[in-house]
């Protein structure tokens, strides 16, 4: 027989209002092998869509002691193209397997008539935007039989067709679609530079209770026509401005699964997690940590 | 207000390069922001994919190879997996007749690697009860199944020696691709972390070659015996059998 190895999951391990890490494929090794003291990690689903073999052995053992979330970079949510059903059925396939406490995509689209950019672009803020994502989420959620959260991008560019801004969207699109928000603070950020908002005003805005994970990162600061530019690069520590930007949104909404995502020019294992036990500390998090 | 589509395409067209009045719409550095992701990301995800042509080319070299291929080639799926999928066939038209046309052979063989890599697992062991239970006489009609985490690979490159090396140093330098004196065969085989390369002899290829197509004993052991009349289809299987290429009779 030919098939993909369903194995029978332990208990769904949680992922708590701690901080967690990104768990990318240069720490797979020494993070099988020590098996770090922290509560959850997120691997970004498409890396997992395998048939079978390592990445799905990987998963499967990391699962057991760790609360997974997934995340997805590739589902084109916002595209006016029909969601792709190879893509949706691989992601029900790796959900169904994982069974991960959060899954989780982007407010963004990459794809006109068929053709990707292999990047996330940022929605235009319109109602027909607006209608058009909710009902896409409900189209996954539907298909995946859960609720997802969706990310804010940081973006560089607005339309003028904007008649809403990305935080009025954002909460109106997980009231409408009934999906959960993941509010990347380091996108707000970003964001708020480029485009000259109040990073504070945004945060505001967001429902709490629609809140279930936040995410920091690095990004990186260029010099443009207007001035300063930053870009979410993921390859750095977070910013402290950033980490000044947490400290009043967990003030907020109380502890909060908190994601370290760093994704090139990765550093040591214990530099992620110590990027992690920060972010605990600011929250308060002092219980203990799963063995 | 245009529609979503429209203003979605036109943002599109810019990032991609298509469309200079659309680009011209927006502020370029910031363009230029979404366009360097795009590129940067789809190039990396070749890299990881192709570490040996990656390798053989030069960094550089491979960069811009990429991002021409990426402008030639579209990608049509959110998925940066499959964005390799057609590298061997652009290589073909782009190389072909040039002295770079064997990387073209080492972009297969590393497509093969990847495909092996996330292909489906095999639960069942060959049921040896099952095939002794046959009458001997229908033998040659049986058909076999194969691990879905096997690829063969037939070029005139010595890939063996150097995927050999490049694992061996982790690195490789560029050096000519010399044209072996014969070809060769070679198995690709899922191992527990990464793959395994098993030599074969060119009866032994095409003995695998033809079970993996779905062709029956018979025909297998004929088109081996073609090129080795020495050949003993017997130890055959049982070597196969054994190394868990073929895991069973197929239905």
């Amino acid at each position: 027989m030919t098939a993909t190895s369903i194995s029978m999951p332990s208990a769904v391990q949680p992922v708590p209002a701690q901080a967690g890490i990104g768990l990318r494929t240069a720490h797979h090794r020494e993070f099988l092998a020590r098996q770090p003291r922290i509560p959850w990690v997120e691997v970004h689903s498409e890396n997992f869509f395998a048939d079978g073999g390592r990445q799905i052995e990987l998963i499967d053992a990391v699962r057991c002691n760790y609360g997974i979330s997934l995340h997805g970079v590739g589902l084109s949510i916002g595209s006016t193209d029909p969601l792709s059903n190879l893509h949706l059925q691989n992601l029900k396939r790796l959900v169904d397997r994982v069974q991960p406490a959060l899954v989780s995509e982007h407010l963004s689209w990459s794809s006109v008539d068929g053709v990707f950019t292999n990047d996330l672009l940022p929605m235009p803020h319109t109602g027909e935007a607006l209608r058009h994502f909710s009902a896409r989420v409900s189209q996954v959620q539907d298909f995946l039989q859960r609720q997802i959260l969706i990310e804010n991008v940081s973006s560089y560019l607005h339309f003028p067709e904007d008649t809403m801004t990305e935080w009025q969207f954002l909460a109106e699109l997980a009231q409408h679609s009934g999906c959960g928000i993941l509010l990347d603070v380091n996108n707000v950020y970003v964001s708020a530079i480029n485009h000259s908002f109040d990073a504070d005003a945004y945060i505001a805005a967001i429902p709490v209770a629609l809140v279930q994970e936040i995410h920091l990162a690095g990004h990186t600061a260029v010099s443009d026509e207007d001035g300063t530019l930053l870009i979410d690069t993921h390859n750095a520590p977070v910013a402290e401005p950033v980490w000044d930007l947490y400290r009043r949104t967990i003030a907020r909404t109380g502890p909060l699964p908190t994601l370290i995502e760093w994704d090139s020019q990765l550093p040591a294992l214990d530099r992620l997690i110590a990027e992690a036990q920060r972010a605990d500390a600011i929250a308060g998090v002092r219980h203990a940590r799963v063995a | 207000m245009r529609a979503l589509r429209d203003t979605q395409a036109d943002l599109l067209a810019a990032v991609l390069g298509r469309d200079p009045a659309q680009a011209a719409r927006w502020p370029r550095h910031r363009l230029a922001v979404y366009r360097n992701n795009a590129r940067e990301n789809f190039a990396a995800a070749l890299e990881a994919a192709f570490p040996l042509l990656h390798g053989l080319m030069g960094h550089d070299e491979f960069r811009a190879m990429a991002w021409t291929f990426q402008k030639n080639c579209l990608p049509r799926s959110g998925n940066l997996f499959y964005c390799g999928a057609g590298l061997t066939d652009f290589l073909a038209a782009r190389l072909a007749k040039t002295l770079d046309e064997p990387l073209t052979d080492v972009a297969r063989f590393e497509w093969l690697i990847q495909e092996a890599l996330v292909a489906a697992d095999e639960l069942a062991h060959f049921d040896f009860g099952k095939l002794a239970a046959l009458p001997q006489a229908q033998h040659g009609s049986l058909r076999f199944r194969c691990h879905p985490a096997t690829r063969l690979y037939l070029s005139t490159l010595p890939i063996f020696t150097v995927w050999r090396d490049y694992q061996h140093r982790g690195t490789v330098t560029r050096t000519p691709m010399n044209v072996a004196a014969g070809t060769e065969a070679l198995l690709i085989q899922r191992a527990r972390d990464g793959v395994e390369l098993h030599r074969l002899q060119p009866a032994e290829f095409c003995f695998l070659d033809t079970l993996m197509r779905g062709e029956c004993l018979e025909a297998a052991i004929d088109n081996a015996s073609a090129g080795d009349t020495s050949l003993d289809p017997g130890t055959l299987l049982s070597r196969w059998v054994s190394a868990g290429v073929i895991t069973g009779l197929a239905d």
